[in-house]
């Protein structure tokens, strides 16, 4: 049903442009330049409008109070893949996350225990958009991570992330920021363009929500050297760090200043206040 | 300092998080009213579908126990980051942290009420904007109160792991090892989890439907056909949630105030006696009273109300 | 290499024991909220989580503890959480709403086996939580806890081994370890992966439930066997990325530079 739906942006560019998004934000920490987390972070939005995309495919056949579950679920197959992908190579976390989503989605689908034409591809879709964006996350807050020699540069991430426990907002938001775009659009009346708007201001939270935990991490090794920094810092750091904040806030802004306009050009009636008018039968 | 004051400083604690962790499960449940979220959101975004538009805020950020995980985890990282990082006071970190995740709160029910009105517009449901800017500051100050709680509750454990009072780890006794985002995690997601079960069934049942009989359940054909008129003109949330919290809110509160503390007077009296066998058969004594109660509520709900006529 | 396959297999067995906990509970989704349908108001893979949350804080903090006695604490703190929750649910039902509990699928309440139809009310499948419904959810909480738990001390232990380059009984106490700041980071791995575990076996259990289900006698609850096994893959594939995790030197070398720092 959802097939006919006439849709704005074509579903497989959005796959082009977050997969090159999401592997070009996770080998940018190669670069060794200190703008590498700002990009990687900034790179991580396409890939999360691509999840908020898969998951509205996927859930137009009928999940009802399972849209949630399914960002839970891919956030939580894209966690570890992202795990496995950082210390060994990005693509091929990438590889074992779309791996996984095409197991897990060939089970369910041959088990019947749901019937969705073309399952497998969107769970692998899905799996694959949330290792991606947790990878390019994962590098923004480390500021970023270089790939080619994960000996030394998974110790930060061990210490900015699991120490402290920040690996928990990175995780569940990327969760909310993928599935929360569908549900808050969910209804008759759906437009792709409404629910990616909706994507830009949940990737733009997960954005300054990660510029957050870099500058804390910051702030943090900061107070106990002994414990957290393994790094060297220049003041161009905590520059960097903040530059992350205010980019993902101008990104959140935005799409919030977008989807209000949007909303009050397409709602039946937009008005100040009132009393519901008698429905037409 | 002597055991025994120690041990008395430790009940005290002890009976702190209890208390803080009541209030974020009673407010949790007033919040969700607030809002109408989770399951009977569900007859909120029916109604217009069957012909009844409704003044009411549409909030779906996907049930309760996500949202409150995500107010918990981004309260608590906050949190961490202003007691550990800027080595501010817990109390003051506490209050402005909470305050904080209340711009990531308000950011998501304002898309999740818009989105929802918006995708109705083929039936003809208006957009309010006084809805959104009268009940948006109600949402946001319980979910402060809750966000504060349980970011407060999770430092509390933390630490408790950690600290050490005159040689004697008080971590041999109660705590939990697990960093202050996680923790802030789970507690959001548990509370969610209570106060959908528990005091939901209030909102959805009673409230949603206040023209229906009491005393009966909500049959199938009535769904979709939600009160919309209040006492005096057109019903709004906060209509709704003035109800609730007379009963549901505090039931929620207490269950999760009674789990909190029958688990961790579990862990205590085994750690105090040193043996885990003890932690097993308070567990079981437990389930048994709790089985037994239910057993009887039941019995006499079915006595005094009778089969259905 | 052998406590890395010990490791893989307590990790799917994990799964399945969720998923056959989530059969067993009461859930009522949506329409219990309205008093429409017998069960906890809330989807089951929330009610999945929030149970086996409260199982995984006590396994964290009886963390030095032989497995199975940290096995079988875990699942009665699920089993706790969730005997609350339900008997609050039926105050609210019964004093709420003023309807006695009652379930539909069966004309006589499996456990008490006294008849219960006519206190259904017409139109709707049950409300509130009847004695057969609330015997079922405990014993599905405690499976969940169990199998939350079976997640949990494997990873932990695993890394610490790893860490600490000597080798931990993946089964008996763990003896001489205190744990100081620099430990949190492996039960935050460990915490992370156990959610992470019930969200994806949860999951697929609710999409076989549909929406409500009401205890072993339900005949949705045939659909276990399928589903169990679409659950022991699922968990595989993620106990083969952990397996993947740990054998790799980088990961290894990251988690042991912790244990050498000064204390903070």
């Amino acid at each position: 049903m959802s097939e006919m739906k006439k849709v704005t942006i074509d579903p497989n560019k959005l796959m082009m442009a977050g997969l090159l998004c999401g592997l070009a934000g996770s080998y940018i920490g190669v670069a060794k330049t200190e703008v590498a987390g700002l990009l990687a972070g900034i790179l991580a939005i396409p890939a999360i409008i691509w999840g908020a995309d898969a998951v509205r495919r996927i859930a137009s056949y009928g999940l009802g109070t399972g849209v949630p579950s399914i960002g839970n679920l891919s956030s939580s197959m894209g966690l570890l893949a992202a795990l496995v992908g950082l210390v060994y190579q990005p693509a091929l976390g990438a590889l074992l996350a779309a791996i996984a989503g095409l197991v897990y989605g060939y089970f369910v689908a041959k088990f019947r225990i749901l019937e969705i034409p073309r399952l497998p591809r969107y769970t692998m879709e899905l799996a694959t958009a949330a290792c991606l964006a947790i990878m390019c996350l994962v590098s923004c807050a480390v500021g970023g991570y270089d790939p080619l020699a994960p000996q030394s540069s998974f110790e930060y991430v061990v210490r900015a992330l699991l120490l402290t426990g920040f690996i928990a907002p990175i995780y569940w938001l990327t969760s909310v920021a993928m599935f929360h775009p569908f549900n808050a659009g969910l209804g008759v009346g759906e437009r792709q363009g409404r629910t990616l708007k909706i994507g830009v201001v949940t990737s733009g939270i997960a954005l300054t929500l990660t510029g957050i935990v870099r500058a804390g991490y910051l702030a943090i090794s900061a107070s106990s050297p002994a414990m957290l920094s393994a790094q060297s810092f220049t003041p161009l750091t905590y520059a960097m760090a903040y530059c992350t904040i205010g980019v993902g806030a101008l990104v959140w802004v935005t799409g919030l200043i977008a989807l209000l306009s949007t909303a009050r050009r397409e709602a039946a009636i937009a008005t100040w206040t009132g009393i519901p008018p008698k429905p037409k039968k | 300092m002597e055991l025994s004051t120690i041990f008395l400083v430790l009940l005290g604690i002890f009976a702190l998080i209890v208390l803080l962790i009541t209030i974020g499960g009673w407010f949790e449940d007033v919040e969700s009213d607030m809002g109408s979220q989770s399951n009977p959101n569900s007859q909120v975004q029916l109604a217009p579908q069957v012909g009844v538009l409704h003044r009411l805020f549409n909030k779906a950020i996907a049930g309760e126990p996500v949202t409150h995980g995500t107010n918990g985890v981004i309260g608590a990282t906050l949190f961490t980051i202003f007691w550990w990082g800027f080595k501010w006071h817990p109390a003051l970190a506490v209050a402005i942290a909470a305050a904080l995740t209340m711009l990531f709160h308000m950011t998501l029910s304002t898309t999740a009420h818009v989105g929802r009105i918006t995708s109705a517009n083929i039936f003809g449901q208006p957009l309010y904007y006084d809805v959104i800017l009268t009940q948006l500051p109600l949402i946001a100050s319980h979910a402060f109160v809750l966000t504060s709680a349980f970011v407060a509750v999770s430092y509390l454990f933390y630490n408790l792991f950690f600290a050490a009072v005159d040689a004697v780890r008080l971590g041999g006794y109660l705590g939990y090892p697990i960093a202050i985002p996680l923790l802030g995690l789970v507690l959001g997601i548990t509370a969610g989890a209570i106060g959908s079960s528990t005091g939901d069934v209030h909102y959805g049942a009673e409230r949603e439907f206040q023209h229906a009989l009491y005393g009966e359940g909500i049959p199938m054909g009535l769904h979709g056909h939600i009160t919309v008129r209040a006492e005096v003109g057109y019903r709004m949330s906060m209509d709704v949630a003035y109800f609730c919290a007379k009963y549901g809110g505090p039931l929620s509160g207490f269950t999760y105030g009674m789990i909190i503390l029958l688990d961790n007077f579990r862990l205590l009296a085994g750690n105090v006696l040193s043996n885990v066998v003890v932690n097993v058969a308070i567990g079981i004594a437990a389930a048994v009273t709790l089985i037994l109660i239910n057993r009887y509520l039941e019995v006499w709900a079915r006595r005094k109300f009778g089969p259905y006529t | 290499m052998i406590d890395l396959l010990v490791m893989l297999i307590m990790v799917a067995v994990g799964g399945v024991l969720i998923c056959a906990g989530v059969f067993f509970m009461p859930v009522g989704g949506a329409p219990a909220a309205m008093s429409t349908a017998a069960g906890i108001a809330t989807g089951c893979e929330m009610m999945a989580a929030g149970s086996g949350i409260t199982g995984l804080l006590m396994a964290a903090a009886l963390y030095s503890q032989p497995s199975y006695i940290v096995m079988i604490n875990a699942g009665i703190s699920s089993g706790i959480m969730m005997c609350v929750t339900m008997l609050v649910a039926n105050l609210i039902v019964v004093f709420g709403k003023g309807v006695p509990p009652a379930l539909a699928t069966a004309d006589k309440d499996p456990v008490t086996k006294e008849y219960v139809r006519a206190y259904v009310t017409p139109g709707t499948v049950g409300h509130g939580v009847p004695t057969a419904c609330f015997v079922s959810g405990f014993i599905g909480a405690f499976l969940g806890g169990v199998g939350g738990s079976l997640t949990f001390i494997p990873v932990l232990r695993v890394a610490l081994s790893k860490a600490l380059g000597q080798p931990i009984d993946l089964f008996g106490a763990i003896e001489g370890i205190e744990a100081w700041h620099n430990y949190v980071p492996f039960f935050v791995l460990a915490g992370i992966c156990a959610l992470a575990m019930y969200f994806i076996n949860a999951n697929i259990a609710a999409y076989s439930i549909r929406g409500v289900i009401e205890g072993w006698w339900d005949p949705k609850f045939k659909k276990l066997p399928k589903t169990a096994l679409a659950c022991f893959v699922a968990s595989l594939v993620f106990s083969l990325l952990l397996l993947l995790l740990f054998s790799n030197e980088a990961f290894v070398k990251a988690l042991s530079s912790l244990l050498q720092l000064g204390g903070g």
